[in-house]
């Protein structure tokens, strides 16, 4: 191989890809669990972490500009190191959500989560990291055909967010002082339901990497009417 | 023989070069567009120099060499027998590797091919009109009269071109114009086709992938067989062989992964 180097160094770019994606896969899970159960600890913990993340994503979009300068990639390599700039940007985004749903739960303080609200967002979290944990699997393997089966559980995601915000609007209407509560458990809901759009963003780039056509799925939540 | 659409200045069709008993590039069926720059690359040994060559009948200058299948210059096979390989080679012109120029003044480069086909016109209008486009009035106006020997390599190099263009071809053939040149040279060059192919069909050979890549409209990336015969692996739109090429070997080479 004539640039065993160059191949090297890509594929250590790409572990350092998804060694960031399994952080923020457990972190999803990690966030959803400490919310339910009021675990503060856990919840300033991921807070503190958003800042470790966003430093290796700078890192690694610094590594992916320098490759690009050094080694003019073309080809799938460049559609490679493209398609991993947009990844690591989506991963840090759902940080972010990670990192706001701990901010939620801090300022929540003690106060109790609903049982029902509480189930249905242990459940998004689950949902929102399988479908990362797909979307990484694609783009590890480069297989489109995994990255177009993700968009289906996105519709799970949506219709747990709608249960969730049916449950959240009769808690509100059965007693009004648990409005700003309720809006703030409300936002957590909503993080979860965009960081599985941003799955699906990453699934889009993978099928540009392995197809070389950037392809919009059909990921956007429809709002129900009132 | 005359199956030209009319889209294409030189269609190579089952074309086979041979030097010898040696078959040096094999079936090659290549359409060139006109007004647009087509890069030849493949690893050494592939045959894109052969081909290039083919284009205008230089292989006939090696005596063993042999060309079978066609090359047609608006539809007519140059290599008919009562075709003239010196009226193809004014038509169809070329610039090697090394920059080439005569012993001569820089007057006498640009002038000479013109002279040798009888030019009636205005010759200092000739010589002026194919410095300034091979980009080289400016920097040569006031010394026309100095060797051609005297200049940069880069200039040189762009002198060559005025000579090429002096005796109004359609069609320029470039052996890997720029790799004798260093690389503010080479880019000037790079700028320098990309302005002539207004007027000019060019044809490129490079080694160097991302020249192809910057330069070129259309790439044909060449390989060899398991006897080491040249043959056409991939043809397309230069964007499309650089951002998504469709052939396997294609992929590799560009990438890096052999060659």
């Amino acid at each position: 191989m004539a640039r065993e180097r160059y191949i090297t160094q890509l594929n250590v770019l790409r572990d350092r890809v998804l060694k960031l994606g399994n952080l923020v896969e457990e972190n999803v899970v990690r966030a959803t669990e400490s919310f339910v159960r009021r675990d503060l600890a856990v919840s300033a913990e991921l807070i503190a972490t958003d800042q470790t993340v966003n430093a290796e994503c700078i890192s690694i979009n610094m590594a992916i500009l320098q490759l690009i300068a050094l080694q003019q990639p073309i080809a799938t390599d460049m559609r490679f190191l493209a398609a991993s700039l947009e990844i690591v940007d989506e991963l840090e985004r759902i940080h972010d959500y990670i990192k706001s749903i701990g901010k939620i739960s801090t300022t929540l303080e003690s106060s109790e989560i609903d049982a029902l609200i509480g189930s249905l967002i242990l459940q998004m979290g689950e949902k929102v990291r399988y479908m990362l944990h797909l979307s990484l699997d694609a783009y590890a393997k480069r297989d489109a055909d995994l990255a177009y089966s993700v968009p289906a559980y996105d519709n799970d995601v949506d219709k747990l967010f709608e249960d969730a915000n049916h449950r959240i609007i009769a808690l509100i209407m059965a007693d009004s002082t648990q409005a700003t509560a309720a809006n703030y458990v409300q936002w957590a809901t909503h993080n979860l339901e965009r960081s599985g759009d941003r799955a699906i963003n990453i699934c889009e780039w993978v099928v540009y990497l392995v197809t070389a056509e950037y392809r919009e799925f059909d990921s956007e939540y429809e709002m129900p009417r009132p | 023989m005359s199956n030209n659409n009319g889209n294409y200045v030189l269609q190579a069709e089952d074309m086979n070069v041979y030097y010898g008993s040696f078959r040096a590039v094999k079936n090659v069926n290549l359409n060139i567009a006109p007004r647009a720059i087509t890069a030849l690359i493949g690893p050494s040994g592939c045959g894109k120099s052969t081909v290039l060559r083919a284009f205008n009948r230089m292989n006939d200058l090696v005596p063993v060499a042999r060309t079978e299948g066609a090359v047609t210059f608006h539809g007519r096979n140059i290599y008919e027998p009562n075709v003239d390989p010196v009226e193809v080679r004014r038509r169809i012109g070329m610039v090697f590797q090394k920059p080439n120029p005569f012993p001569k003044s820089i007057y006498d480069n640009v002038a000479w091919g013109a002279k040798l086909n009888g030019f009636k016109g205005h010759m200092d209008d000739l010589v002026e009109e194919s410095l300034r486009g091979a980009a080289l009035w400016d920097e040569v106006k006031d010394k026309l009269s100095q060797s051609g020997l005297s200049l940069s390599g880069g200039q040189q190099q762009r002198l060559c071109i005025a000579r090429a263009i002096a005796v109004k071809p359609e069609v320029i053939l470039m052996d890997e114009p720029a790799s004798a040149l260093d690389p503010i040279a080479t880019l000037r060059i790079e700028e320098l086709i990309q302005e002539i192919k207004q007027n000019y069909t060019i044809i490129i050979v490079t080694h160097n992938m991302q020249q192809a890549a910057r330069a070129s409209d259309f790439t044909a990336f060449f390989s060899v067989d398991d006897h080491r015969t040249g043959m056409l692996v991939e043809f397309g739109e230069t964007n499309q062989i650089f951002t998504n090429p469709h052939n396997e070997t294609t992929e590799q080479y560009i990438t890096g992964r052999f060659g």
